[in-house]
């Protein structure tokens, strides 16, 4: 059953008309504390004065009970909030706020999938590649290039140079050009051993080098690894040989010092490098759409803004600020954005490219977990075809929707099913990465898996076929590791 | 035996020693005077599995003696059960406090925050841009104007954040005497005594 959505509606008007949101609240107390109160201290102390010495007495008294008072004066008033702990400072958590769960109290009307039965291969769906990074930031190995057809893994980076197969500020793994044989891909190398904090551990002092990014070429065929720019990291690769990508105005990031950027444009891989950006920011090069270059800028605190360059300075940004990017249209003629922590429930708004305006915005409140019934709070990629969006979201995985469209273009979306996927070790709601296979129609991206404590254990790449609900699961052999999906070169195709 | 015969000599004697014995309950008595005793204090997070109900805690203990005393508050951290950039939670370990301000004037967070060092997260990727704070004006006040100036408990709950750590606007006071008068320290911006190092665990 689909349930459709206009502009105006909600995922939840849809969902749950009539629906009551249940609000539970408790309470719990602070800890009391274990200050030591003055009437205790002065136990141990009684004074034996004759009537005779009353006066002297009395005197004595009042001096050291004022001094102590004085000298306790702040344990005292402050014990109302604290506890004195053992030394290893286990002090039971004050929890003195209540908590708020809300509950969508009717079924969906739309279709809730669980998916369970997951085969596991060993091989690659046709066309896909990914490059691994050895887990826990582990730079004396770099990563692998694995792709489908391909006997075995390719070793990445540098012979003998200690560094990490990807962006450390999170930009794409890799592109494959269109030949097909070169592949661009990130090598971070290590300078420095990266400070720890620990106490007792070496102390590193701000500004000191300890890598540096680079943007690497490999041949396929010979095998060929070679330095394409240092200093350098996040690009992209139009099909007509458009290379774009962020030059550090330092060469080296340096231990919490912002890594300032400013976006470079050449053609080929030998071309003349045409900077597009004046100022210098913390700038991630995105991909291009058509003849646009699309552009995150970072800001400090964490938020960021989606710019469109037409050219050399030649950008606008595109509204509204404490959005997150999610990605563009098959055509490149939309971009797709969603909510940050702000905004309550979730949203996905759809954005005409070329005029930047708003073509449809759909909240997600309503939209739950299909196991657990929780509201998803957050969506982390999307991939939009003609007429099909595919989001994932978190809890569950994924969110499908399809696109009304009329002879002016696409003008809603329709949200049709909420998909979670569920086996030993998979961390629900982790569904990131997501690449449309083209060819096969099938939907491929990364899930996080976790050995039982909690903590990351390994990413696992999932191929799920919409029309058949067939799912694949691959993980590297011999290797714990993060897994990226390797990208192809933008439009124009 | 004295007696009750105490002259005024003896009695000089015995006011000049219980003025003694005061003054050394004095020193034993006051663990909270700065003056008398050094303090060291440093921040704990606990994630307790969830984004929007964590701990922070500061701990402090005089003289590097324990016992360890401790006051805690609720808060939150990122969006997701997980250390991925933007959404998910603090990545674990301990951090260095960088810089702190009183009325910081950013483009998404205003106010008293601590700026905390960069971490790698556990897929290797940089985390930075990571603060304590609170959603609050630059001038620590509220604006229901704007969303990221105003505190609100539900829709939405700005417990949750792009992987800072957040404690609300009615807590964010006493986050702050205790780092200014409990062992962490007066100094404010970014240079001398920071960073101060070890002085976050996330857990």
């Amino acid at each position: 059953m689909v349930a459709e959505c206009t502009e105006q509606d909600s995922a939840k008007q849809l969902l749950t008309r009539g629906g009551v949101s249940r609000i539970r609240s408790t309470s719990v107390k602070r800890p009391r504390a274990k200050g030591v109160s003055v009437r205790e201290r002065l136990s141990g102390y009684k004074l034996r004065l004759k009537p005779r010495s009353t006066v002297l007495g009395l005197a004595a008294v009042v001096l050291i009970a004022g001094g102590i008072i004085l000298g306790s004066y702040a344990l005292v008033a402050s014990s109302g909030h604290e506890a004195a702990g053992q030394s290893d400072g286990s002090v039971p958590a004050a929890q003195a706020e209540p908590t708020q769960e809300s509950a969508v109290t009717e079924k969906p009307a739309v279709v809730e999938t669980v998916v369970s039965r997951i085969k596991d291969t060993g091989e690659l769906d046709a066309g896909l590649a990914v490059i691994t990074v050895p887990l826990g930031a582990d730079w004396k190995k770099p990563g692998c290039f694995y792709a489908s057809g391909l006997k075995e893994r390719i070793q990445l980076g540098p012979a003998a140079a200690k560094g990490m197969t990807q962006d450390a500020f999170s930009g794409q793994a890799g592109i494959l050009l269109p030949d097909e044989r070169h592949l661009l891909y990130h090598f971070w190398e290590q300078l420095a051993d990266f400070p720890t904090e620990v106490p007792g551990d070496p102390i590193v002092k701000e500004g000191t080098h300890l890598s540096t990014p680079t943007i690497r070429l490999h041949d396929l065929e010979t095998g060929e690894d070679s330095l394409l720019v240092a200093g350098a990291r996040s690009f992209a690769w139009r099909a007509d040989g458009m290379f774009a990508y962020a030059q550090g105005v330092d060469r080296d990031y340096r231990y919490n010092i912002p890594y300032l950027q400013r976006v470079v444009v050449q053609k080929g891989l030998n071309g003349t490098p045409e900077v597009w950006t004046k100022d210098a920011d913390g700038y991630t090069v995105l991909e291009w759409a058509g003849e646009h270059l699309l552009v995150w800028r970072e800001i400090m605190e964490g938020a960021g803004e989606l710019l469109v360059f037409a050219g050399p300075n030649q950008a606008r940004s595109i509204p509204e600020m404490g959005e997150r990017f999610l990605g563009t249209s098959t055509d490149g003629s939309f971009v797709l954005a969603t909510s940050g922590p702000d905004a309550g429930y979730p949203y996905i708004r759809l954005i005409n490219l070329e005029t930047g305006g708003e073509v449809t915005r759909l909240s997600l409140e309503g939209v739950s977990d299909p196991q657990t019934g929780a509201q998803v709070t957050t969506v982390t990629a999307a991939a939009l075809r003609e007429d099909k969006l595919m989001a994932a979201v978190s809890p569950a995985d994924l969110a499908v929707f399809e696109m009304g469209k009329t002879n002016a273009g696409p003008v809603r979306l329709v949200f049709k099913e909420i998909i979670k996927y569920t086996y030993p070790g998979l961390c629900s709601g982790t569904a990131d990465d997501l690449l449309w296979n083209e060819a096969a129609g099938r939907l491929h991206f990364v899930v996080r898996e976790s050995s039982g404590n909690g903590e990351l254990a390994r990413m696992a790449v999932i191929t799920y076929d919409l029309d058949s609900g067939e799912c694949l699961r691959w993980v590297a052999p011999d290797e714990d590791a993060v897994v990226r999906l390797v990208t192809k070169a933008s439009r124009p195709q | 035996m004295l007696g009750w015969a105490l002259n005024r000599r003896q009695a000089a004697v015995i006011l000049a020693a219980c003025v003694l014995a005061a003054q050394a309950l004095i020193v034993v008595g006051r663990p909270a005077s700065a003056e008398a005793s050094s303090v060291y204090g440093w921040f704990d997070y606990a994630r307790n599995g969830t984004n929007i109900n964590g701990t922070l805690t500061w701990k402090y203990l005089y003289n590097d003696t324990p016992p360890v005393y401790s006051v805690s508050w609720r808060a939150g951290s990122g969006m997701q059960l997980n250390d991925k950039k933007d959404v998910g939670w603090l990545p674990s370990g301990y951090y260095a406090i960088c810089g702190h301000w009183d009325n910081y004037n950013g483009t998404a967070i205003w106010g008293r925050v601590w700026r905390l060092s960069d971490k790698y997260n556990s897929e290797g990727v940089l985390r930075t841009g990571l603060f304590i704070h609170t959603e609050e004006t630059r001038t620590n006040g509220q604006d229901p104007t704007n969303e990221g100036q105003y505190w609100t408990d539900s829709n939405p709950c700005d417990y949750y954040s792009a992987g800072c750590v957040k404690v609300s606007y009615s807590n964010i006071s006493a986050v702050h005497t205790r780092w200014t008068n409990y062992g962490g320290t007066t100094a404010h911006g970014d240079n001398s005594p920071y960073p101060l190092s070890s002085r976050l665990y996330v857990h």
